[in-house]
């Protein structure tokens, strides 16, 4: 087991008095090198567990386990790619990169340049190294975020909605593209998302969460064959799981949708 | 509006207004003992230069700009990127430095000069009193509009309070930092000729006052043109500074 999540309950205080609970007593294990999806309505707390995995927010009660080894901070074994990309605008392609090699020092200039290009070449940005951020689709731009988490090595990649500010048809190239790259070395991914389509897509096992506060609704194994490309999306198997996902969730959304929900 | 246009239509306020000025005297428009006219401003800066003295006033008032300008940097920039970053010293520090900064520098000219001696070290002081607030200020803006996704990344790498330093809050609020330069460029300037025409020996602003006080004013306003022409410079090639950082570092927008 890889990573492991302890009856994880994360309460955020509000700031006129009271508090917020985002997460409630969240369990899961996830082995070395599965691609576990987490999928749920906005508010559900699937990107503060997340933030859990990573150490940027220390749990209210509950612990993360990585590798047997308590998580208290981020370490170079995990890294995010961000809804955001949260790249640098003053830094170009090449340079945002090598941002996370930088930190970690612990390799030479001449080699940290040569890991970089290797990944900017992985997720096809070859050419553009000297491109800055603005200059890049956003498509474009999350490769380079992909590449800057690749870039360290790390055990685990932990996904925000990475695909989330993307325009639909974009989105279905980048996972695609995503499960390529995955095949390469099959790290451990943790991908957060609220589409349906690409959590089943793209996972071996699919966790499902409720929200307010946020629950594992259910955990669901998919037996899809891989690599798998786009078109597995009519798949008769990949329907069914993505309707039964939808049938779990409706009731959540329904009651965002009509306002009718357990007020926080 | 094209550029070329733009300078023309600009330039032609300057012309009309010169052109009025070498007029108004010989044609008795106005009353007065003496407004000078361009020419003769012309013919006192051509004189002044010739016997070198200009330079040598120029040099000491320079000297003394730069020295306080690189003081209200070494200062300002580090502060506010602190003030900026951090709730409680801002909390702590932001009341008194509101305090100083809303009393007019003018005001506190006989106190820097009990304190820092007649001319070098007052003007140094009060031309670090006019500029260290601009870029100060700037600073602290540019730090705490920094986006937070930008500090996350560093840290979800592992990466230090130092890292976040000089990986983001620095890089990221350079834009501001640029803008409050040229804005305490004009500031600094102004306590330049102040500090000197208050209580100094030698300088460009001690010369201003020295030539007003005579009603030399052909030579007065050669010596006022070379100080605008002084600022326009500087904060000129702070413009250029600035617009080539908005090309490169557009807000990439998602």
């Amino acid at each position: 087991m890889q990573i492991e999540f302890r009856q994880v309950t994360v309460v955020f205080p509000q700031p006129k008095g009271g508090s917020f609970v985002a997460v409630d007593g969240f369990e899961l294990q996830v082995e070395k090198g599965e691609f576990v999806t987490i999928v749920g309505p906005s508010g559900c707390g699937k990107s503060t567990m997340l933030l859990v995995a990573d150490g940027l927010i220390r749990p209210t009660a509950g612990q993360v386990f990585f590798e047997n080894k308590l998580v208290t901070a981020p370490g170079p074994d995990r890294a995010l790619v961000f809804q955001e990309f949260a790249l640098l605008p003053w830094r170009t392609v090449e340079s945002n990169v090598m941002l996370g090699l930088e930190l970690q020092k612990k390799r030479s200039p001449t080699e940290m340049r040569n890991v970089v290009n290797h990944y900017i070449q992985l997720v096809g940005l070859r050419g553009f190294e000297h491109h800055y951020p603005h200059q890049l689709s956003g498509g474009m731009r999350q490769r380079v975020g992909l590449a800057r988490a690749l870039a360290v090595n790390p055990a685990i990649l932990l996904m925000d909605e990475p695909f989330a500010a993307l325009d639909a048809q974009t989105r279905e190239i980048m996972s695609e593209e995503l499960l390529r790259i995955w095949e390469e070395d099959k790290k451990t991914v943790l991908f957060v998302t609220h589409g349906i389509e690409e959590a089943v897509y793209l996972a071996d096992r699919i966790v499902v969460m409720s929200s307010q506060p946020g629950r594992v609704k259910e955990i669901i194994r998919v037996d899809l064959p891989r690599p798998r490309g786009l078109a597995i999306k009519d798949d008769p198997e990949f329907v069914r799981l993505r309707r039964h996902i939808w049938n779990l969730l409706m009731k959540e959304v329904r009651w965002q949708v009509d306002g009718r929900g357990k007020t926080p | 509006m094209k550029k070329q246009q733009r300078l023309w239509i600009g330039g032609l306020a300057i012309v009309i207004f010169l052109g009025l000025w070498e007029a108004a005297m010989p044609l008795g428009w106005v009353k007065v003992a003496d407004i000078s006219r361009p020419t003769l401003v012309v013919k006192a800066f051509v004189e002044l230069t010739r016997t070198g003295d200009i330079f040598h006033h120029l040099f000491v008032s320079l000297k003394e700009f730069f020295l306080g300008f690189a003081l209200s940097l070494v200062v300002g920039v580090p502060l506010g990127v602190l003030l900026g970053r951090y709730r409680t010293p801002f909390l702590f520090l932001d009341p008194l430095l509101m305090a100083i900064y809303t009393t007019p520098r003018v005001a506190m000219m006989p106190l820097l000069v009990v304190a820092f001696g007649v001319g070098f070290g007052a003007t140094v002081a009060v031309v670090f009193l006019g500029a260290v607030f601009p870029i100060l200020v700037n600073t602290a803006v540019g730090v705490r509009e920094i986006d937070r996704v930008w500090i996350r990344a560093v840290e979800s790498f592992g990466g230090t309070e130092w890292n976040i330093f000089t990986k983001v809050l620095l890089p990221g609020s350079v834009p501001p930092i640029v803008t409050g330069i040229r804005l305490g460029v004009g500031r600094g300037i102004l306590g330049m000729v102040v500090g000197e025409m208050y209580a100094a020996t030698e300088g460009i602003g001690q010369q201003i006052a020295l030539y007003g006080n005579s009603f030399a004013v052909s030579e007065l306003m050669a010596l006022i043109v070379v100080v605008s022409l002084l600022g326009f410079v500087f904060v000129s090639l702070i413009r250029l500074v600035e617009d080539r950082l908005r090309y490169r570092r557009m807000e990439t927008e998602v």
